[in-house]
């Protein structure tokens, strides 16, 4: 008997160790909220997160802030009033508060764009001749410029700024149910899918940044397709197809490159392996040094 | 009693054991390709061609289209490509529709004669080029005279897009009036791990052989109960094995798959390493003449495809010059059945409804008398 309370308390102690609490600030400011989630050893780097827009916060306490809470990094998550891409002006607002908030230097902040809200993060680099206080950008399930035909976007314009659940368009609607038989349906029915620009962007300041740049692009993606995001990519500082194993990596998530599956814009976040077949991927590109 | 004269019992009764093995473990195929009528045109430098054509004359006179229509296949295919699906095959929707449909068979395929490996008079020794060059030439020169027509409709299924877009940039080809590409790359700045080890592969056996032996290989596969097919993202990469029937997969590898011929290789591996597409020389950049084409063009991508990506469509798509342009993605979220991947954009189970129809669609309003 004394054996088997004498292993319980070990495996408590063990998994006390394991596990990583979740401590969850709230600050509210002019425009947005932050939602700043905590570690309790002093945290390698910040993730400052732009709203994801198509979805709630929720979707990514599944996996994403959970893995980056254990690898201990703070996760700094922007919510904003309302459903909508964020100036340059707002988003220099956003970076200033968090940088006067932390005691953390500003080499330690990731600029993290989280599914259709990263065209925020993509705009504000083409807008801004000079960035500072970031070490890096990341983007996940972003997509850029979608002035092509045959893209999801430029053939269905009554798809957005909708809820999925609010769709009518007939072709979508067998898509709809698909995502319902593989996905949370809640969470399927409150995607919101952003009035994304099918206009060609125009480049300023693209070719100037040399921050390091991590995109995650999933293969079968319509929302975030890599298709979208070839202009940016082809004119971003050092961010050719030929050097992306260094300054700019950039990760199709798919069966030719021996992921799990091809993932779609879904499984980035809510796939059940995600952490051990991507997560960890990405994580290995952070801890990478430039 | 001759096998026990011949040899022992022993010795017979192994042979007995290892044939049955052999022919219950052999795999019978029920789907045979549609066929048409054989023609064989020369190329200027001499080799022999084929060109399968299909027909239907009610359908011809009812719908009146203005151009034949040149079906080619792609690397590592023949034309069985596109009549494989029988009465559901593209070259007999096409038929249905009312073109003339001419259905190509590139040098070195098993038709016209096989290449030898090592001695005879033609041998793998081939380049893409020579596709592009002579092939291209032989095969709208052949269907103009045989239709009397002046121009034609180009279907290039991946490969057999590409050589239509070098042909049109840089050897300013006239005779083509619409041009349709099917998972067609033409840039080849990013690679996937699968085509990298696809690409280690070619290489150390062509460092041996002179071809890459992949229709033997295939073919050889067909014929086992056990597929012998490496690792399944090996795979995918040609097509979406999910999305196609299965027998029509046995039958592919039976009937289609074909040998690569090492400069065809070797040129391929130049591209992936300069991530433009060059001729053999080097003196052609056939990725850099794509502002020369001028005709209405629809290209079509796999939404899964990983071999004709969806980057290196959109790069051909902002390359080529013409106004009538058009991309057509083949997903579930516009309304397919499936995320289309490579081999299945003619392939797949549905793919008449999700595929051909919306190509035959472009295609009839650009052929009308």
């Amino acid at each position: 008997m004394k054996i088997k309370f004498y292993k319980i308390f070990i495996l408590i102690i063990l998994l006390s160790f394991c596990s990583t609490p979740i401590i969850k600030q709230e600050r509210n400011s002019s425009f947005y909220r932050i939602e700043h989630y905590k570690t309790k050893r002093t945290p390698k780097g910040i993730l400052l997160q732009f709203d994801p827009i198509s979805f709630s916060i929720d979707t990514l306490e599944k996996h994403w802030i959970p893995f980056w809470l254990k690898e201990n990094y703070e996760v700094v998550q922007i919510i904003q009033n309302e459903k909508r891409f964020l100036s340059s002006q707002e988003v220099d607002v956003i970076l200033k508060d968090i940088q006067e908030n932390n005691s953390l230097s500003s080499k330690k902040i990731i600029l993290t764009g989280i599914s259709l809200g990263g065209i925020t993060i993509l705009d504000y680099l083409n807008e801004k001749e000079n960035i500072e206080g970031i070490s890096r950008v990341m983007v996940i399930g972003t997509g850029w410029d979608y002035a092509y035909s045959g893209n999801l976007f430029y053939e269905n314009h009554d798809l957005l700024n909708k809820k999925i659940k609010d769709i009518k368009n007939f072709k979508f609607l067998s898509y709809k149910k698909y995502l319902e038989e593989n996905y949370n349906k809640p969470f399927i029915e409150d995607f919101f899918i952003p009035n994304v620009s099918i206009e060609k962007k125009k480049f300023k300041y693209l070719g100037n940044h040399r921050l390091p740049m991590l995109i995650v692009v999933g293969k079968i993606d319509p929302f975030s397709p890599e298709d979208s995001m070839i202009p940016f990519i082809k004119n971003y500082q050092q961010c050719s197809f030929k050097t992306l194993l260094n300054r700019c990596y950039y990760i199709e998530a798919s069966r030719a490159n021996f992921f799990d599956k091809d993932y779609n814009h879904f499984d980035l976040f809510l796939y059940d392996d995600v952490v051990d077949d991507l997560y960890q991927d990405m994580n290995e590109w952070i801890r990478k040094e430039f | 009693m001759v096998l026990d004269i011949l040899m022992g019992g022993d010795m017979k009764n192994f042979l007995l054991s290892f044939f049955t093995i052999i022919l219950t473990t052999m795999s019978c195929i029920s789907i045979s390709p549609a066929k048409g009528e054989i023609h064989h045109p020369t190329t200027r430098d001499g080799w022999k061609l084929t060109l399968e054509h299909f027909s239907d004359k009610d359908a011809q006179q009812k719908f009146k289209r203005k151009y034949p229509v040149i079906l080619c296949h792609g690397l590592m295919a023949n034309r069985t490509y596109y009549t494989i699906n029988g009465e559901s095959s593209f070259a007999l929707q096409l038929a249905k529709a009312g073109y003339d449909v001419w259905v190509l068979d590139l040098r070195g395929r098993e038709e016209a004669g096989p290449p030898s490996w090592f001695f005879g008079e033609k041998k793998y020794d081939y380049s893409i080029d020579d596709y592009i060059k002579y092939d291209v030439d032989a095969a709208i020169q052949y269907v103009l005279e045989k239709t009397k027509s002046d121009k034609v409709n180009w279907v290039g299924h991946s490969m057999g897009g590409m050589i239509a877009y070098a042909r049109i940039g840089s050897y300013q080809e006239s005779r083509i009036a619409n041009l349709v590409t099917v998972g067609s790359p033409f840039s080849f700045e990013l690679s996937t791990t699968s085509l990298r080890l696809w690409h280690k592969v070619g290489s150390c056996t062509t460092s041996v052989f002179p071809t890459v032996p992949m229709g033997s290989l295939a073919k050889f596969n067909s014929y086992m109960c056990v597929d012998l097919t490496p690792k399944p993202g090996l795979v995918e990469i040609l097509l979406y094995p999910e999305n196609t029937d299965k027998e029509v997969i046995k039958a592919s590898q039976r009937y289609m798959i074909t040998n690569i011929a090492k400069p065809e290789a070797l040129q391929l591996k130049t591209a992936l390493e300069l991530g433009e597409f060059y001729s053999i020389d080097g003196k052609i950049n056939y990725t850099e003449n794509l502002k020369n084409i001028q005709i209405p063009t629809l290209m079509v991508l796999g939404r899964r495809d990983h071999l004709g990506f969806g980057y290196t469509i959109r790069l051909v798509y902002e390359k080529i010059q013409t106004k009538d342009k058009q991309l057509l993605i083949v997903e579930r979220a516009q309304g397919a059945s499936e995320d289309y991947g490579h081999g299945d954009l003619f392939m797949g189970k549905n793919a008449p409804k999700d595929v051909m129809e919306p190509i035959i669609q472009w295609m009839n309003e650009r052929n009308k008398l």
